[in-house]
């Protein structure tokens, strides 16, 4: 049966380690802390009142999306897969220990940045001149719509009535109709 | 053969240099002598790239180690196929390559064109040989790929030697998608420069009329087909070899392949207002301008290291040089935009505000939103940094947050725009095309929702996907039903000819279904599963539907490698479906670089991805990981239905309008519509 992961003694940079509860239906080789963990998981559990090794899993899982592995490669600490990567295990191995600890999302992220630095978010931070960053495209947008607009406004000119049809006298129209009508049949 | 090729590039700079100045004091002078001598230069220079680009070609088949660039991206067990990819693999070569395919198009451009508008072609003539020139000074003076591996030798001289064996190809692009990604992405590039030497020509020259855009439609077409294909290749080696499951990043390098395309795609569409209307000529001569700047932008950021890049070649003083060329070129523009700009006066006049000329205002809007949005995330890391000090990153959280909603409008238009009618649409002909599609889209939304299809975004893109489907397959519907009411064709036939008579109105809807269909596969990214465990024999994983079940796994010997391989069997709903054999590959040269191969088991609905993702040290178990991928499969379909929209448009119309032509009858007992008003709305309109 499918075998947890130790990601202690992972010898490559793959990113293992954010699974390593889930499907363990007849254990295999265990991880010495794996009990400790559970636990500690089961605490949570019983706190909360919700599934604790799904919510892990998908915590786990949620916040390496909001984190880049900081080797350089710029993907996404959850997708960095490149061989021989010396820091995206140390980064998962980090994160876990940080959720197993029952910090807070931001309480991690925030430890990651003291660690790694502001880079290590994958996306900037909502504040100071981030702000600049995260607004600009829908500003560029907003004035690029009222640009249309004005645009739209300056261009459109309701086009003159149409000319008046040649008065046409009605027995020539009822003769072009009825030859019309004899083509095709 | 490798001072061959130095002297041919080296004579190809000197051909490039006098087709400008003999191109330029023609003009001035109108010396139809010089003239032509500066088309036969520019003829020359052509060939002379071409080739060099031959010779390097055949030092990397003769195994050349005397050659600096051929040690660094080849080696001898390097199987033959992969040793024309090593061409481009690195800077150097790179950039050869980009002057030989921006020869082949300036080659047919100046060919085919040879007796026509001579008025315009020596403009095109001198602008395309100083595009060719810069170039030609990287590949002479800056980044020859001709290069020698030479040693000083006891008298001070230095001494060519010859290495046993080269370092080998990097892994990554050992791979068969890779001989052709990087070609139809370089074919995109160098293909906007047609387009823009036309557009500056004729703003240079005060070109009467719109003839350049007409002569250029088609050049753009090309070149847009090339870029759409070659991202669309590169997402799918992202996704077959690099193993993360995922096929876009949000990497520079990708982005910087997305702007020109976008703006190239605002171009084709805006191009139809000055085609029909003589309207924008400004804003057009514009995109044209901004998307060849964009491709010279996109080469700069990723060659320079301004912008870190997982492809990013070495950083290197290059990437000055493409700045200083990037504002001449901005230069050249705006001098001959202030010079000459009441040539590009037009009359530009909207009869309604709901008509396709507004349509086109807010597709324009639309996608030059979506590429400032992606180089404004590209580059704020840069510009934050300046301004605070501060280094962030830009990843792809929020590319997404930002270009999605803004990639959703622009779906929304896609099925809205075409059937608005130019100069003023009714609210009758709103209410007849558009009534089934969006009670359709909302029905879909409904069962989509029920299907479990939940996430806000997906579920509207799905709904979107629905409504342009059937507006698209509406127009073809009402078109073929005129043809057989007035031909007695089948619908097979009706189709073919009703796209046959306007190549490029219907090319142009075969391309939007196209997108459709790869706007649904992005959809499905929404419901993405991945799961990974270590497998000796006999273990299993289930994820989705599926059971895997390790088989085995063994080391196998390749051409250049050592491969390790693991045997799945896939269970589908507790049957046996098949077997994968995901693979990593350890390669011999260089470094002792590592290559994935993914298993994929591909179907319309989803994909089952399967990674060989290394071993566990201690039980020596391979560690599989597994993703199921929605709707993937529809991305690949759709850039399929893209290149067969593109190849559609870009053919001449096979016959005139069945309305116009008099010979044209019924045949003997077909149906014969009452009211042949449709077929001028069919067969009328060019776009």
């Amino acid at each position: 049966m499918a075998r947890k992961i130790d990601r202690a003694r992972l010898a490559q940079p793959l990113h293992a380690a954010l699974r390593p509860v889930r499907r363990s239906p007849s254990g295999g080789a265990r991880d010495p802390r794996a009990f400790s963990r559970a636990f500690l998981v089961f605490a949570v559990v019983l706190l909360l009142l919700t599934p604790a090794t799904a919510q892990r899993t998908d915590r786990a899982k949620m916040l390496a999306h909001r984190l880049l592995c900081m080797c350089g490669c710029n993907q996404i600490l959850a997708e960095c897969n490149h061989v021989s990567c010396p820091v995206s295990p140390v980064m998962l191995k980090k994160l876990d220990a940080e959720i197993s600890s029952g910090k807070s999302d931001d309480l991690i992220l925030q430890s990651f940045v003291q660690e790694y630095g502001a880079q290590v978010l994958a996306e900037p931070p909502a504040k100071g001149f981030n702000w600049v960053g995260w607004l600009m495209p829908f500003v560029a947008l907003s004035i690029g719509l009222l640009v249309v607009r004005g645009v739209i406004s300056r261009w459109h000119r309701p086009a003159p009535a149409a000319p008046a049809a040649p008065s046409v006298d009605p027995g020539v129209l009822a003769r072009i109709r009825e030859e019309s009508e004899e083509d095709q049949e | 053969m490798d001072l061959f090729g130095s002297f041919a590039l080296l004579l190809a700079f000197v051909c490039s240099l006098y087709a400008i100045g003999a191109g330029i004091v023609g003009i001035r002078t109108k010396n139809q002598i010089l003239l032509k001598s500066a088309r036969h230069a520019g003829i020359a220079l052509c060939v002379l790239v071409m080739l060099g680009t031959a010779s390097l070609v055949y030092l990397f088949y003769t195994n050349n180690f005397a050659m600096a660039y051929v040690v660094e991206h080849s080696s001898r067990d390097l199987p033959y196929f992969y040793k024309l990819p090593a061409l481009w693999s690195g800077q150097q070569g790179s950039l050869l390559f980009w002057s030989f395919l921006l020869s082949m198009y300036t080659f047919f451009v100046l060919v085919l064109n040879s007796r026509k508008h001579p008025e315009l072609m020596p403009y095109v003539g001198v602008i395309l040989a100083s595009v060719q020139g810069f170039f030609l000074i990287l590949n002479n003076f800056v980044a020859s790929p001709f290069a020698l591996l030479a040693t000083t030798g006891a008298s001070g001289m230095p001494q060519v030697h010859a290495l046993a064996d080269g370092n080998g190809l990097n892994p990554l692009l050992q791979y068969p998608e890779m001989a052709i990604h990087p070609p139809n992405l370089y074919l995109g590039y160098t293909g906007f420069t047609i387009p823009f030497a036309f557009a500056l020509a004729a703003l240079l020259g005060r070109y009467p009329g719109e003839k350049w855009i007409h002569v250029t439609r088609r050049w753009t077409m090309v070149a847009w087909g090339f870029q759409s294909i070659g991202i669309l290749l590169g997402m799918h080696w992202a996704y077959a070899v690099l193993g993360w499951g995922g096929y876009w990043a949000w990497d520079p390098v990708e982005n910087a392949s997305l702007m020109p395309w976008i703006t190239g795609t605002a171009f084709l569409h805006s191009v139809m207002m000055q085609e029909k209307r003589g309207m924008m000529r400004v804003w057009n001569i514009w995109l044209v301008f901004i998307t060849f700047m964009l491709c010279i932008l996109g080469t700069f950021l990723t060659r320079s290291g301004v912008v870190s890049s997982v492809h990013a070649f070495a950083q290197s003083s290059i990437g000055q040089w493409f700045f200083g060329f990037l504002l001449l070129i901005l230069g050249v523009c705006l001098a001959a935009y202030f010079k000459n700009r009441d040539y590009l006066k037009s009359d530009n006049h909207l009869d309604s505000m709901v008509s396709r000329e507004s349509s086109f205002l807010f597709n324009n809007l639309i996608l030059l939103a979506a590429c400032f949005a992606t180089l404004w995330g590209t580059l704020f890391p840069v510009i934050s940094e300046a301004f605070t000090g501060n280094k962030i990153s830009v990843g792809p959280p929020f590319f997404n947050k930002v270009n999605i909603p803004i990639g959703l409008f622009l779906l929304l238009l896609t099925g809205v725009g075409p059937l608005l009618a130019w100069r003023r649409t009714s609210v009758d002909s709103l209410r007849r095309n558009f009534g089934i599609p969006v009670i359709a889209g909302a029905l879909s939304g409904v069962v989509f929702y029920a299907l479990g299809y939940r996430d806000f975004y997906a579920l509207i893109c799905l709904i979107l996907c629905v409504f342009v489907t059937l507006t698209i397959l509406g127009e073809f519907f009402r078109g073929m039903r005129v043809v057989r009411a007035r031909t007695g064709m089948n619908w097979f036939s009706s189709f073919t000819e009703l796209s046959m008579r306007n190549t490029r109105r219907y090319g142009g809807y075969v391309i939007h279904l196209g997108i459709v269909f790869i706007f649904v596969g992005i959809a499905g990214a929404a419901f993405k599963q991945d799961t990974q465990s270590a497998m000796h024999p006999g273990d299993q994983m289930t994820i989705g539907p599926y059971r895997l079940i390790c088989q085995e796994f063994e080391a196998r010997p390749g051409p250049n490698y050592q491969a390790e391989r693991a045997t799945i069997e896939v269970e589908h709903n507790g049957k046996s479906l098949m077997m994968l054999y995901p693979e990593r590959r350890l390669f011999s040269s260089g470094n002792g670089e590592t290559g994935t191969m993914v298993a994929i088991y591909s179907t319309v609905r989803e994909d089952l991805y399967v990674v060989y993702a290394g071993r566990d040290p201690q039980s020596n178990a391979p560690i599989i990981h597994a993703y199921l991928n929605p709707l993937v499969k529809w991305i690949w379909i759709g850039g399929l239905v893209v290149g067969i929209g593109t190849v559609l448009a870009i053919l001449p119309n096979q016959r005139t309008a069945i309305v116009l032509s008099p010979a044209a009858q019924p045949l003997p007992g077909a149906a014969v519509s009452p009211q042949p008003a449709p077929l001028v709305s069919h067969y009328g309109s060019q776009d």
